[in-house]
């Protein structure tokens, strides 16, 4: 294993891009691409930080594999309700997406 | 420079030349499968990070069941292309988004450090863990319960995905031809 600040700063890149899809992108499929990039860079922190050069902690890799679980789970969800959206609304432009009746 | 070296940084850089090309391809298609391989070279670093578990858990569930399910929402919502509009809004958006981007970078690095200063700090006096096997060891390991132990296991696994691409790619032909 290289130097920890590696993968910190690799999970740290992967974070601002995920922010960055986040905050410019209007289209709600590269939205929820940004959100599983922002789980995955904390996947990695998460695992990076539990590893030395001598050794791991295990419980890093429970934690991480549950919160695989949960994300995917979320991802899932989001990805069901865009469909919905789009038989709703036609588009998938969240600033189209201003009317709430049915 | 050792071999341990090169072959983390390339995974590392990889990483994150798939992530930008998954926020900023246009054509969504393209951006799903560069997020299918980003996935893969993450489960890849797990497994140099000492966690196999977790590395088959992320493949399974992050490169194939999500990834999947991204192709068969875009086969049924067909979007196409994201539309350009350079409208002034939009420039906005993107500078915005650009400030904000810095900002948090800078408020990022700061936490970095200090957290890797308290973490060695930490690490060094509490935790006292066996060694573990060398890069070539964990590689020949791998290899021989790939293709001795569990073979029958990968190439069923192959048979099944290679089912699943021509699926998928029967989705997609169909779908062509409606449009034609």
């Amino acid at each position: 294993m290289i130097e920890l600040y590696w993968y910190l700063g690799a999970s740290a890149i992967l974070y601002l891009i995920g922010l960055y899809c986040l905050a410019t992108k209007r289209n709600l499929i590269k939205l929820i691409i940004g959100i599983e990039i922002l789980i995955n860079a904390a996947h990695l922190n998460f695992i990076a930080l539990g590893t030395t050069a001598t050794g791991f902690d295990p419980l890093t890799h429970t934690y991480v594999i549950i919160s695989i679980g949960v994300g995917a789970g979320v991802i899932a969800l989001a990805l069901s309700l865009t469909l919905l959206v789009y038989r709703h609304y036609g588009t998938l432009d969240v600033r189209k997406m201003r009317r709430l009746k049915w | 420079m050792s071999l341990e070296f090169i072959v983390e940084i390339t995974l590392i850089a990889l990483l994150i030349i798939f992530a930008i090309m998954a926020v900023e391809l246009k054509k969504l298609v393209y951006a799903v499968a560069s997020l299918g391989l980003m996935s893969t070279v993450l489960s890849i670093i797990f497994y140099v990070l000492y966690a196999p578990y977790v590395a088959v858990i992320n493949l399974l569930v992050y490169a194939g069941a999500i990834i999947v399910l991204f192709l068969a929402v875009l086969s049924l919502t067909t979007p196409g292309e994201e539309e350009k509009i350079e409208t002034k809004q939009e420039i906005a958006t993107r500078i915005s988004g650009g400030v904000l981007f810095i900002i948090i970078a800078i408020i990022l690095v700061q936490v970095l450090i200090t957290s890797y200063v308290g973490l060695q700090f930490a690490y060094g006096r509490t935790l006292n863990l066996p060694e573990l096997m060398s890069f070539q060891d964990i590689l020949k390991s791998v290899a021989q319960s790939i293709w001795q132990v569990r073979v029958m296991d990968v190439l069923i696994q192959a048979m099944a995905l290679f089912v699943a691409g021509l699926g998928v790619a029967a989705l997609f032909r169909k779908e062509r031809r409606e449009e034609k």
